[in-house]
């Protein structure tokens, strides 16, 4: 839980789902600091004027990448909405990036804004008059009593389960040091110091394997983009027709937004899927190479590809070419027009994408479309989560397990190297406060309940 | 008598002297009613003053200008220095006090004070006049008046004595209880609580073989509470240890059938952390033994105080008891142990500068708040104190943040979650804790006890001298260079580290677990030529600089919400869209500042952002 005002929040502001464009606001001093990191403009020596707009391209700030094309506003306080440093940055294409941006935001000191938190500052900041003020409050009020009952509802389960018993042992581990540091004169058990490593690491990684739920959590809540991809004439724009063919009584397919990506909406599972059909995938040169090297883009953001093989040819110039790009990476290879003759030397799964599921079919028959339908499903949803791992959905619930795990690897490291027991406290306290989010704060008196339950204290 | 007096003091406690003292010293008319002055400061309890967190609210009554440091420097009679194998925080110091000269001091100075008139008697009545206090009736009928009235009673609040079956009434040991200040107070409409407490019999000295006992020395280096002290006046004595067993444990089961505590007579909840003798054997069954601290009372007085055995049980048992333990087969007792159950006022009734919200000029300090300990009653009463002065001048209310000391996190946990045992501090309560230690207590709060006027010119202007060294020696350090030599590299090698670079700075070396700032100064005459005190906060501030950047970065996040001040009188029902539940504890609690509201528990982020819409909007209204 948070109350702070000034301090950095963020959100993404548009709605969630397959909107082309997506905003992500910035409010609090140092917003521009912090998200210039993640923004490359195209212009030279910019200078990021306050009210203009610059167009540019969202990074990896880390290897400097550029991940998609992007707007970058800055407001500077008190001439914003909120009277605080603003930032928007408006996503070209969808969600995903701008979901990946936020993360990288998030990590690096931004918070997630609550409901209506922005509405609050501008408040606040007296930028919002009385009868908007108003209706801000009624905002806060309804929504926040919807976050409520939606936390709850998911909390019911395994999470809360989950969250709860890690918040347990990690008290009870801190409450053992508080023991040693408040009552050195009392006649305590000797200190386990392997024993309590073990312990936290054991929590540890049960919440990094929720934590790493949330990408197939997030695909189910927020849809998920599979890309096919191949040589020219391979038979992709067969198969996008005949998995279309199937969906079009349900929902319309819709044109892209990108000029050479084809884009149709499916289902598989409980998941919404866009399916994206690229470019032919080879060597090019001019207007043509630009496409091709969307395409290329478009493999990288993509949740699952599927890569069409022409089972009827040998493999090619292009499909090394797409082999040594996809060879990282787990997906789905198609070895398509089994029905026509396979030559002496037909294409090898295993030599071509060996991380990858390989199936034949035939597009222009149907024959293993239905088997591919049922993979990509099992590719998408998985076979649910590990057992006894919950299935992560929201932002806020994997910013509380993966902050809560990182301050038990520093807790473990501080124990290992030595440092005294009010430092490794002050780890595992980290941990409560992230894990709060999810379990609720925990109070100090449950501390010296514990402490005073297990040992006797008192000279 | 009808003289009119800017406060009134009631109860010459631990508490009830430092909030005199603060008054008086600061030019008020104040007046301490005691029913026994020549009790002033009486030790109740162990003779100790000191130990975690508690040295710690030691040095900020210090800071603030408070007398129980240099009381307990004047009268310490064995030093210690807790936790030195820990990080510099949870360090703290302690000391066994001559509670007898303890006492004489106190009384010495609260009657030589001036503006300080000392009262005898047994209030019964709190006066209350036009909605606010206006005085205090004394039992066989006078009156003094006065607009401010502090409550400082410990445990006289109909304090009852248990020892076995038998029950007496009394505040402690040899006085009587207050028995109708209480009425008074639900008159007011105060809502009371029961506490109870328990002490151990008290054994004749020379009775006792401490030859088969462990010896308990004191440490050899010696330092003063108070900045103001020059040292410790009094020779050092020796504690001594020795354990029960299980023909103790034997004998207590035995006398569970008279102890008030099984059979019912006590109803108040006593204190987890400090359970009697009998507790432990029954809770703790499997353990063996339990550690016994034989403590002297006094240089002269020879009683000697056995600590961990508080005790309620009857008068045999408590004889058979002892007589099994080592040591004190053939002790006599001077005085038996015994529990004592008295009134609180749930301390949640009370705004953080400790006034009670439904009685203008009345406060509440010490034990009647529900805390245990001399030292969380003095820093209560002195903060009180000051917050009465600081009304009478017309100046703002003294709260001290979480961040800023230990007697901050007190009152806000006692103002805010109350209370259901007698409160202790911890050093765990605190979540900065970091940040409030022993060492820095007067770079903390020394600006508030000078702005108040209890530390004078000539202390601040040293203390802000020596922030700036530190300040400009922390600097320092990062360029500073040690230039490599056969001194480093023996230093080196003696402690296993590996050299790996031409030269190193001040700082490089003083973050190295390994080193600590006696090492630096033998290889570095600039830095030994530094004053201790500097040496340590430059050595601290380093070594810890990554953990206390992250809690001030915390605490600056806390100190804009304490900055939201919520007015006595805001409505929380126009606010709107809380539930029913946040709603009824805004309004019972009504928090002083946004930050203290969102530390109650059950109040949602949701309700706290109301909350101060509402707050903004009232602010902006023409």
């Amino acid at each position: 839980m948070n109350f702070a005002i000034n301090d950095i929040i963020a959100a993404i502001s548009t709605p969630t789902g397959m909107g082309g464009i997506a905003v992500i606001r910035l409010s609090g001093c140092g917003s521009h600091e912090l998200a210039k990191r993640f923004f490359k403009p195209l212009a030279q020596n910019c200078g990021f004027e306050a009210n203009r707009m610059y167009a540019g391209w969202i990074i990896d700030a880390e290897n400097g990448e550029p991940l998609d094309e992007a707007l970058y506003v800055r407001f500077a306080a008190p001439r914003s909405f909120t009277r605080q440093d603003v930032v928007e940055l408006q996503i070209h294409g969808g969600g995903r990036h701008a979901r990946f941006i936020l993360d990288r935001l998030l990590e690096n000191g931004a918070r997630l804004a609550e409901a209506g938190e922005f509405t609050m500052r501008a408040v606040l900041n007296g930028r919002i008059d009385l009868t908007r003020a108003e209706a801000a409050a009624d905002l806060i009020a309804a929504r926040s009593d919807g976050a409520l009952k939606a936390a709850r509802r998911q909390l019911s389960g395994e999470l809360f389960r989950m969250c709860e018993n890690a918040r347990r042992q990690i008290v009870s581990t801190l409450a053992m040091m508080e023991a040693y540091i408040d009552f050195p004169e009392d006649e305590l058990p000797q200190h386990d110091r392997i024993a309590e490593c073990a312990a936290l690491d054991e929590i540890r990684l049960l919440l990094e394997k929720a934590a790493d739920t949330y990408r197939r959590g997030r695909l189910l809540a927020e849809g998920a983009l599979v890309v096919i991809c191949g040589a020219p004439n391979v038979g992709k724009s067969s198969l996008m027709n005949r998995l279309a063919r199937r969906e079009r009584s349900i929902v319309d397919s819709a044109p892209g937004t990108t000029r050479d990506v084809v884009e149709e909406p499916y289902q598989a599972g409980g998941v919404a899927v866009r399916l994206a059909d690229t470019a032919g995938l080879r060597e090019a040169e001019g207007v043509e190479a630009r496409g091709v090297e969307m395409a290329w883009k478009q493999l990288d953001s993509a949740d699952l590809v599927v890569w069409v093989v022409d089972a009827s040819r040998v493999p090619g110039r292009e499909e090394s070419l797409i082999s040594e790009r996809l060879k990282d990476r787990e997906g789905i290879l198609l070895l398509n027009k089994c029905d026509l003759p396979a030559p002496a030397e037909a294409p090898k799964p295993e030599k071509l994408w060996p991380q990858a599921a390989a199936l034949h079919i035939s597009a222009r028959n149907g024959d293993g479309i239905e088997h591919f339908e049922k993979l990509l499903e099992e590719k998408l949803c998985g076979e649910g989560s590990p057992a006894g791992v919950p299935l992560i959905t929201s932002a806020r619930h994997h910013t509380a397990l993966s902050g809560a795990a990182k301050a038990l690897i520093r807790a473990v490291d501080a124990i290992n190297n030595g440092q005294e027991a009010e430092f490794v406290a002050c780890e595992l306290r980290e941990a409560l406060s992230a894990l709060a989010d999810i379990t609720g704060a925990t109070a100090n008196d449950e501390l010296l309940e514990d402490i005073f339950s297990r040992f006797c204290i008192g000279k | 008598m009808s003289e009119t007096f800017d406060a009134i003091i009631v109860g010459g406690g631990h508490a009830g002297v430092e909030a005199s003292l603060a008054l008086a010293r600061l030019g008020f008319n104040t007046c301490l009613v005691t029913s026994d002055p020549a009790r002033i400061a009486e030790m109740s309890c162990n003779p100790a003053i000191g130990g975690l967190a508690k040295g710690h609210l030691v040095k900020e009554i210090d800071a603030l200008g408070g007398e129980m440091a240099l009381a307990a420097d004047a009268t310490a009679i064995q030093f210690r220095r807790l936790n030195t194998r820990r990080g510099p925080a949870v360090r703290a110091s302690r000391v066994q006090s001559d509670m007898d000269r303890y006492r004489d001091r106190m009384v010495e100075v609260v009657h030589s004070c001036p503006n300080m008139t000392v009262v005898s008697g047994m209030v019964e009545e709190i006066l209350f006049e036009n909605g606010r206090v206006s005085g205090v009736g004394i039992e066989g009928g006078q009156s003094l008046h006065t607009a401010n009235v502090i409550l400082t009673t410990g445990t006289f609040l109909r304090g009852l004595l248990f020892t076995g079956l038998s029950t007496t009434h009394g505040g402690r040991a040899g006085d009587r209880a207050a028995e109708k200040l209480s009425d008074s107070l639900l008159r007011l409409g105060l809502t009371l609580g029961r506490l109870k407490t328990g002490t151990t019999p008290r054994l004749i000295k020379d009775s006792i073989d401490f030859s088969v006992c462990e010896e308990q020395p004191g440490d050899r280096i010696v330092v003063p509470f108070s900045r103001r002290s020059a040292g410790l006046p009094l020779p050092q004595q020796s504690c001594y240890i020795t354990y029960t067993n299980e023909r103790t444990h034997a004998a207590i089961r035995a006398g569970l059938d008279r102890s008030p505590l099984y059979t019912g007579n006590i109803v108040g909840r006593g204190p987890r952390y400090c359970p009697s003798i009998e507790d432990k054997i029954v809770r703790f069954a499997d353990k063996e033994r339990h550690q016994i601290f034989l403590e002297p009372e006094s240089l002269e007085r020879d009683w000697i105080y056995p600590n961990g055995l508080p005790t309620s049980l009857a008068e045999d048992t408590q004889l058979a008891m002892l007589h099994s333990i080592k040591g004190l087969e053939e002790c006599r007792v001077a005085r038996y142990g015994y529990a004592v159950e008295y009134d609180f006022v749930k301390p949640t009734q009370l705004y953080p500068t400790l006034e009670c919200k439904a009685v203008p000029g009345l406060y509440c300090a010490g034990q009647i708040n529900g805390t245990s300990g001399y030292e969380e009653a003095a820093a209560q009463g002195l903060l009180a104190g000051l917050n009465v002065a600081c009304k009478l001048r017309g100046r703002p209310e003294i709260i001290l943040r979480r961040d800023q000391a230990y007697a901050g996190v007190l009152i806000d946990d006692l103002t805010t979650l109350g209370t259901e045992e007698p409160y202790r501090m911890f050093t765990s309560r605190a979540e900065f804790r970091l940040l409030l230690r022993e060492d820095n207590a007067w770079y903390r709060l020394a600006e508030i006890g000078h702005e108040v006027g209890l530390v004078p010119e000539s202390e601040i202007e040293a203390v802000r001298a020596e922030m700036r060294l530190i300040e400009s020696e922390i600097e320092r350090a990062r360029s500073v260079s040690i230039p490599s030599s056969d001194a480093l590299e023996k230093l080196f090698a003696s402690r296993g580290i590996e050299t790996s670079r031409p030269g190193y700075t001040r700082e490089n070396l003083l973050k190295r677990p390994e080193l600590e700032a006696a090492d630096l100064s033998e290889i570095d005459p600039e830095f030994s030529s530094l004053p201790e005190t500097v040496r340590e906060q430059v050595e601290l501030e380093l070594k810890y600089e990554g953990y206390i950047k992250r809690q001030k970065d915390a605490a600056a996040r806390l100190i804009e919400l304490e900055e939201l001040r919520i007015p006595k009188d805001f409505d929380y029902r126009s606010v709107g869209g809380m539930s029913r539940e946040v709603l009824e504890k805004l309004e019972t609690l009504r928090p002083a500042t946004i930050g203290q509201a969102t530390r109650i528990s059950g109040v949602t982020p949701a309700a706290v952002s109301l909350v101060i819409i509402a707050l903004t909007r009232r602010r902006n209204r023409p």
